[in-house]
């Protein structure tokens, strides 16, 4: 039962995430930083993913609630922030998904969002997982960093309950003891085992949670190392944050990808699941019982 | 007295559906070990929204299971019951006799049966229930 969710309300191009379907490019910067800011890195996504012919979601959050210290940007916040996604929408006719930390958040999200995000220290959060589900906009659920992958589908049960069967799980690593996280590639087809598509987050998951006293660390370097290795194991979609200049990015600094390797990693993630689509044809989805 | 009660009907000897464990096709396997534990019994139902019997699970199946699965024991709870159960077991309708449920389960070496009406479950014929009617009635 593997299922297909199609992300795109009027206005944009529908983008098709599942079984059989061509790879799916989520990314953005992590924060909204400002209009200017978003447009132009929205605009280099879209020439990346428009040359290598690659389907993409627009990302950017409004508000970081999550963030380790108060003195850390928090966000534009979702007027503003809805504002910008909802001119980025119109302008490069392109879904956007952002993630909201508040219930209350959703309904006014959903007005302009063609998907909703649920951060990963919120995916057991039944508030949060019933206000995204009762929008009727398709799902991503981000795997908590403290969840087996076998667990997240009390999550995928709670959202069915309220009446949204459009999810997309993600894997964004794994704590390992403090401020650590490991990637384990098993989590993939463990969280397949749902039926729904499944996307890696390539970014988060070399993060160091707080490692650097009151913001996040992260070890960017093994980015592409573990991109191709979530690819070549079959998920739907790639999730990235990126920024044209990491170091002074407002949130997220030590994990968000440099923009200008954007195409060299979307470019081995396609020939990949490629590669992966025409064995998985030729074998089933299984290789071994 | 043996023989009439080897003729008599099944129907007041099998234990009721709000007494037996059963869980419906959607359930983890934790829920349905929860339910076999709560109603004590050995063997357990899987049925859809309708009640339509999907499916068993026995003691000896969860013991097979532990052996063969090598999972660490919160993902195997975390399973779908749906994937673990015997999808054709052996049923009986509440209209047989004591005599044919009994020979039932001496040739198949088991001592529960589901009991079903239109594939619809409504309970479980036990072995003990018959051998205590047995004993307690002097039969």
């Amino acid at each position: 039962m593997n299922k297909i969710i199609s992300v795109g309300l009027k206005g944009v191009k529908k983008v098709k995430i599942g079984s059989g379907n061509p790879l799916v490019f989520i990314g953005g910067p992590c924060a909204i930083e400002n209009e200017k800011h978003t447009f132009k890195i929205a605009k280099s996504i879209k020439k990346i993913c428009d040359q290598l012919d690659i389907k993409w979601i627009f990302k950017a959050c409004y508000d970081k609630d999550c963030r380790s210290s108060l003195s850390s940007f928090h966000g534009v916040g979702i007027d503003e922030g809805l504002n910008i996604l909802s001119k980025i929408r119109e302008e490069f006719k392109v879904p956007v998904v952002t993630d909201f930390s508040d219930a209350s958040w959703a309904s006014r999200t959903a007005e302009v969002c063609d998907m909703l995000q649920i951060p990963a220290y919120l995916c057991r959060q039944t508030s949060i997982l019933r206000a995204a589900a009762e929008t009727k906009r398709p799902i991503h659920l981000k795997k908590g960093q403290f969840m087996s992958p076998w667990n997240i589908k009390n999550s995928v049960k709670k959202i069915e309950n309220f009446g949204n069967n459009q999810i997309l799980l993600t894997e964004r690593g794994t704590f390992f003891g403090y401020n650590m996280l490991v990637n384990d590639i098993r989590s993939l087809p463990i969280m397949a085992e749902t039926g729904y598509p499944i996307c890696y987050d390539a970014t988060h998951s070399i993060q160091m949670p707080t490692s650097m006293g009151n913001i996040s660390g992260g070890q960017r370097e093994f980015i592409p190392y573990l991109v191709r290795a979530a690819v070549a194991s079959g998920v739907n979609a790639l999730f990235m944050e990126v920024h044209d200049n990491p170091q002074k990015a407002l949130s997220d600094p030590g994990t968000v990808l440099n923009i200008k390797y954007l195409k060299k990693i979307l470019e081995q993630a396609k020939f990949f699941h490629k590669v992966r689509l025409k064995f998985s044809k030729i074998n089933g989805k299984f290789d071994v019982e | 007295m043996l023989s009439s009660f080897y003729k008599s009907k099944i129907e007041s000897l099998f234990i009721n559906l709000d007494k037996i464990p059963y869980v419906y096709e959607n359930s983890l396997f934790k829920e349905a070990l929860d339910q076999m534990i709560n109603n004590k019994l050995g063997v357990l139902c899987v049925v859809n929204n309708n009640l339509d019997l999907k499916g068993i699970l026995t003691d000896g199946d969860i013991r097979r299971k532990l052996i063969k699965i090598q999972k660490p024991l919160s993902a195997f709870f975390a399973d779908d019951i749906i994937n673990h159960i015997n999808k054709q077991p052996f049923t009986v309708n509440k209209t047989i006799t004591v005599l044919e449920a009994i020979t039932i389960m001496s040739e198949k070496k088991i001592w529960d049966l589901p009991v079903v009406e239109n594939k619809k479950l409504i309970g479980i014929l036990h072995l003990n229930d018959i051998l205590k009617k047995l004993i307690n009635n002097k039969i």
